[in-house]
């Protein structure tokens, strides 16, 4: 038997999932990628709170319902010729009396290079299932939940609010060019158009995917030092050693979460 | 049987890890188990700091008083059900009870008070003479609580001891009786925080317990 039995119910794994989640704190991440045919740069963050825990023996901690909340920040710069064709306004002449000709010159539009910003924060809701890791690193004794495989994420809705936020950012970077005027609307849906549902997914699934693919709680974090007693003058702590921990899913009439500790003073 | 029943959190501390935690104890503070008057009661260990150093037992006409000297080994604890072998008589382990092995060592520095004024005994050199004796005793945990509800330490109290073969039966009741209150004092230092018992897993609030049963000493919680 071992030094130490801790357990905790299925009740308890939750307000554990909890404070796991918020100790974890905000993940982030940066780079590029395609958007449609253009190449985006980006930076994400991503948070994670509730979740229901299901204990399933021998092996299995299946959190339903996981929230992340997440906010992209990406731009993406391109040729607005290659959306809406270069036009030249020809020169016109006319003949004015005691004045002689007059004409215009010849004009043309070349359109410039633009950047359009696109921020947008939202939440998914996902289930992944969940082993126990034990791990003893630099002295330091961690049990994690980790999970396994990639757990699926419902972006649909999500794309579809940033090409509206594609549209919208686009619109206020392309007003000020002269000319636009006439063919802003045109120029809009051209941009929404070539970047597509499936374009935002592309982008997107790649920088959220990785916030859920190996998430890891830490639900046990002690140093393998481990102080039973504090300092206290004049007596020096009292310490023993953690020598040896493994974790699993035991069910009887109830399901829980079992640590198997060892010590050695 | 579930391990958390109808709490949250069960945290068992099996006998031989309550032995692992006393040991750390009672290695890193010598000074719980080590009394004695003065320096004159020696070692081991040889550390002023592994001692407690208490005042002589006074008695009119011994200047000085009587120098004295206590020391217990670390104690064996063993959790109910018995799986010691076997207890002396009176002694029995009941429900929710600890039996203990250890051995205590007295000291007593034995010595003349005339001193110079006696040619026989012209310094008032004193020997210091001793007495090992194993001793089991029986006990029970108890909780304490800080100021936060659920927080708090277990305590270890010793309700009886046996030292067996000593005649006549007073004298051995006698020495039981001095010899169970220094233990339960020097044990009484000793007090486990909860999250100790659990080594450090899963933060709860006691709901339940101390509870001494399978070898184990349990306690039960919520989270917090």
């Amino acid at each position: 038997m071992s030094d130490v039995i801790a357990a905790i119910d299925e009740g308890g794994a939750n307000d554990l999932v909890q404070d796991a989640e918020g100790a974890l704190g905000t993940l982030s991440d940066s780079g590029s990628g395609s958007l449609g045919p253009f190449t985006a740069t980006w930076s994400a963050s991503a948070t994670f709170s509730g979740g229901t825990a299901d204990l399933i023996a021998p092996n299995t901690i299946r959190l339903t319902d996981v929230r992340m909340d997440y906010t992209v920040s990406f731009s993406f710069s391109f040729d607005l010729s290659s959306i809406i064709p270069d036009f030249c306004l020809p020169q016109v002449c006319v003949d004015i009396p005691f004045i002689g000709r007059v004409c215009t010159p010849r004009i043309c539009i070349n359109w410039p290079t633009v950047t359009i910003p696109v921020s947008h924060s939202s939440f998914v809701k996902f289930t992944a299932d969940f082993n126990p890791s034990v791990t003893l690193v630099g002295g330091v004794w961690k049990v994690d939940l980790v999970a396994a495989g990639v757990p699926f994420l419902q972006l649909g809705p999500a794309a579809a609010a940033i090409i509206t936020a594609i549209g919208a950012a686009a619109a206020l970077v392309l007003l000020p060019i002269p000319f636009i005027g006439l063919v802003l609307a045109i120029a809009v849906a051209a941009i929404t158009a070539a970047i597509s549902i499936a374009g935002v997914l592309g982008l997107l699934g790649p920088i959220l995917s990785p916030f859920v693919t190996g998430l890891s709680f830490t639900v046990y974090e002690q140093s393998q030092v481990f102080e039973v007693m504090p300092a206290v003058a004049p007596d020096a702590a009292v310490n023993v050693i953690l020598t040896a921990i493994t974790a699993a899913v035991v069910s009887t009439d109830e399901d829980e979460l079992v640590l198997n500790i060892d010590l050695s003073p | 049987m579930s391990l958390t029943e109808t709490e949250e959190v069960h945290a068992g501390l099996n006998e031989s890890g309550a032995n692992d935690l006393l040991t750390a104890v009672f290695t890193a503070r010598p000074r719980l188990l080590n009394y004695r008057s003065s320096l004159l009661v020696p070692g081991p260990p040889a550390a002023t700091a592994a001692w407690t150093t208490m005042a002589a037992i006074p008695f009119p006409g011994l200047p000085g008083g009587v120098g004295w000297g206590v020391q217990f080994s670390i104690p064996v604890i063993d959790f109910h059900p018995d799986s010691s072998g076997g207890l002396p008589p009176p002694l029995a382990l009941g429900a929710r009870k600890f039996s203990l092995r250890t051995t205590v060592t007295l000291t007593l520095l034995c010595g003349t008070r005339r001193g110079q004024h006696d040619p026989d005994h012209p310094s008032a050199a004193v020997t210091p003479l001793r007495a090992k004796l194993e001793l089991v005793g029986i006990g029970h945990t108890n909780a304490v609580y800080f100021g936060t509800p659920g927080q708090g330490e277990v305590t270890f109290d010793v309700d009886a001891v046996e030292i067996v073969d000593i005649k006549p039966d007073e004298l051995e009741t006698l020495l039981e009786c001095l010899i169970r209150m220094l233990l339960d004092a020097a044990l009484g230092a000793v007090r486990l925080p909860f999250h100790a018992v659990s080594a450090g897993a899963f933060a709860f609030a006691l709901v339940r317990g101390p509870e001494i049963e399978d070898d184990q000493l349990k306690l039960y919680g919520n989270v917090l």
